[in-house]
């Protein structure tokens, strides 16, 4: 049988694609922010995070600021709630595929400079050899199961935020916007300012999951930050259903644990090529497959909020 | 949606009770966890076929330990995210003893776990600086890094008369580090100029407007660091505005056929590339590889793919292993420097290795790359470097030269 602790890797990072997941359906679920920068909110984060907490000079930074990462952790998530201001104010005058294209390349702006300000992100070499929280508590080896637990109790918090916005006249206020935003105006509701707020949130939300990435990657170069990982959380958000509270989490764990068990599949190494390019095909038949059967994804929005917490929600004066 | 659920876990309990065991009497198993798909697809396919020659010669010798040897791939999409889920799976499912094959950003996001497992490791293709003061526990490096390349390519610039010298560099880790060192030390250590550093990302439809910078800026030869896919348009570029007066200094992911074909088009063009190279004068490692490779991939060893450096990790692998008599990682990774280096008789082929340790000698393996001499953090001590140049439409070696010692590695 295979070793416990690979699907406890397998989970971890589940679990945090499914956090993101989660954080992505508030401003695209719910906000109707069709966001392709994810990946940058999250470089933002995880930089700030690491150059905050940079304490060896040769290391060759301009800063060594040397912080705790009880004190950078928070500063990050600040930092990309800043971030996520600065790309909001210009960006949500557009919309749809307008706004689409301009966070996408938001993110791309935000991992050149990674790239290019080499004196603070040591540019494309990165850092590595990164400090994780209770690392000396625990062998090595059995560090694996105190990160699972970190992630799993993040991703807790994450979807009861997520569900508290969900089920809160603010997000029922949010997704009306989405369907009629004509019809919110005339209401009164100040729809332009209630996106930026939801962008905002969603920036210090990335920026917080950011170092859980990095404990599991243990290292940090701008290609890490690439649109490849922002593609993965949206198609972790439609197969477990966009709009719905939990569908980022189970879609995550689906789309994660189904690509590592193709993976699995013991090939000879001839046939490896063949293998690695039906691996994705493997991945794409599952969407396709989900879209077909359930075209709201595993978890529709319907259902979501026709569950209890949906009640309440229902139950709120807007 | 229970029923997909229910589904998924089964496949995966299925695809669990796949994975290997690490039983001794089953073959040892070497690791190969390599970008076959993403960024470093093109040279994915020769250097997998580079490490099923390797490992075809270590079982044709009877083994490694008196047991045949798996290679057990795992694709790492070239990214950071993928070499973690790689590694796990190859040391968490498969059990591997010993690991190659792996890129620099994918070694970076291991390199700890792997000293914590305490895994043989040998970095075939790494060029990142960051191994330069790194490794040489665990981690191991054959490769020329990124600084030697960028020294070299500085050196050539000086011996060939540049004074001025225009960059186009791609901002990628494989492009920025070499690109890096060869400004610092041409400027600060040669006393050249640098008249024109263009920088950008790759992917583009057109580099009209960076080839026009970089070649109008009255430069007396053009150092260009990209990867392959951007070097054909600029290239191409290059050909159709007709720069051909201006010299090229290529740096390696250049060092291809196509490459060749393009510069070999165009009538009095010069280009060369200054970079690590195969050890192929009278070397009998390599004499012995050729062929074996050629009859797997249909073509010859190429340079710019890399191949013989995946090749030469496993011989070493497998030699370490009967050094050490164990396939304890601590053991086989102290005996890595103990087979590579001298004192010892000096073999070139897994089986002539087998047969002096079997004997009792002490051995120093001449790979097809190099000596692989290592020095004291895993890294070769003189790589094998090699100035190419176009002729008849092909990269033909120039010369085979030595990195100048005054010219130094420029501080972080």
């Amino acid at each position: 049988m295979t070793n416990p602790v690979f699907w406890v890797g397998v989970l971890t990072l589940a679990l945090i694609y499914g956090s993101l997941a989660m954080v992505l359906n508030v401003e695209s679920g719910w906000g109707g922010m069709w966001d392709l920068g994810v990946a940058g909110l999250l470089a933002s984060g995880a930089y700030c995070y690491i150059i905050l907490g940079i304490d060896d000079p040769d290391l060759g930074t301009r800063f060594v600021p040397g912080l705790p990462m009880w004190l950078a952790w928070p500063l990050a998530a600040a930092f990309t709630g800043l971030v996520a201001l600065a790309i909001a104010l210009p960006s949500l005058r557009l919309r749809r595929e307008y706004f689409l294209i301009t966070t996408l390349a938001f993110a791309e702006i935000i991992r050149q400079i990674a790239v290019i300000q080499a004196d603070l992100t040591r540019g494309t070499t990165g850092f590595s050899s990164l400090d994780r929280p209770f690392d000396t508590l625990v062998e090595p080896r059995d560090y694996n199961y105190v990160l699972l637990g970190i992630v799993a109790f993040a991703a807790l918090v994450v979807y009861l935020i997520t569900r508290r916005i969900g089920t809160s006249a603010y997000g029922r206020t949010l997704r009306a916007a989405r369907d009629n935003e004509a019809l919110a105006l005339a209401l009164g509701k100040r729809v332009n300012r209630m996106r930026i707020k939801t962008f905002v949130v969603a920036g210090v939300l990335i920026g917080a999951i950011a170092p859980l990435y990095l404990f599991y990657i243990r290292a940090i170069t701008p290609q890490l930050f690439a649109p490849g990982i922002t593609f993965t959380i949206w198609t972790a958000l439609v197969i477990g259903g966009i709009g719905s509270i939990r569908g980022g989490l189970v879609g995550a764990v689906v789309l994660i644990v189904f690509t590592e068990a193709v993976g699995l599949i013991e090939v000879d190494p001839q046939y490896i090529n063949i293998l690695v390019s039906i691996e994705p095909f493997l991945v794409g038949l599952l969407l396709v497959l989900v879209l077909r059967f359930r075209p709201d994804g595993l978890i529709s929005e319907r259902n979501a909020f026709g569950t209890r917490a949906g009640r309440r929600a229902r139950r709120v004066p807007a | 949606m229970k029923r997909v659920i229910a589904l998924l876990c089964l496949f995966g309990l299925v695809a669990a009770a796949c994975g290997g065991g690490d039983d001794s009497d089953e073959p040892i198993k070497f690791g190969f966890l390599n970008g076959q798909t993403g960024d470093y697809g093109p040279w994915g396919a020769w250097a997998l076929w580079a490490a099923e020659v390797a490992v075809e010669e270590l079982n044709a010798a009877g083994g490694v330990l008196g047991r045949t040897v798996e290679l057990v791939v795992e694709d790492n999409g070239s990214t950071p995210e993928g070499a973690v889920s790689g590694y796990a799976e190859l040391t968490d499912v498969d059990g591997i003893d010993a690991l190659g094959g792996i890129e620099s950003d994918g070694m970076l996001a291991v390199f700890d776990t792997v000293h914590e497992q305490q895994l043989p490791t040998i970095c075939s293709t790494c060029g990142t600086t960051e191994l330069d003061t790194t490794g040489g526990d665990y981690v191991f490096r054959i490769i020329g890094s990124d600084t030697d390349n960028g020294i070299i390519g500085a050196q050539v610039a000086r011996d060939e008369g540049y004074d001025n010298v225009a960059m186009l560099v791609e901002l990628s880790e494989g492009t920025i580090s070499p690109a890096d060192v060869f400004k610092t030390v041409f400027t600060e250590q040669i006393g050249g100029t640098i008249t024109e550093d263009v920088r950008f990302d790759a992917g583009r439809s057109s580099y009209s407007a960076e080839v026009a910078r970089a070649f109008d800026s009255g430069a007396d030869a053009v150092y260009i660091s990209v990867g392959f896919e951007t070097g054909v348009p600029i290239l191409n570029e290059w050909k159709r505005r007709g720069y051909s007066d201006v010299p090229l200094i290529l740096t390696t992911d250049l060092l291809s056929p196509d490459i060749a074909a393009v510069v070999g088009e165009v009538e009095g063009a010069s280009a060369v590339v200054a970079a690590a190279a195969y050890d192929t004068e009278g070397n009998p490692a390599w004499d012995a590889y050729v062929p074996r490779f050629e009859a797997k991939a249909g073509d010859p060893p190429e340079i710019g793919f890399y191949d013989a450096w995946q090749y030469d990790q496993y011989i070493i692998l497998g030699l370490a292993m009967e050094k050490a008599g164990t396939t304890d990682g601590a053991a086989v990774a102290a005996a890595i420097p103990q087979i590579t280096n001298p004192p010892g008789v000096e073999v070139f082929t897994y089986a002539s290795g087998l047969a002096e340790l079997q004997a009792g000698n002490e051995i120093d393996y001449h790979g097809t790359t190099s000596n692989m001499n290592l020095n004291a953090v895993g890294n070769l001590q003189s790589p094998v470097m090699a100035v190419s140049a176009v002729t008849d439409g092909s990269w033909q070696v120039r010369d085979y030269v030595e990195l100048d010692p005054t010219l130094e590695k420029p501080s972080s």
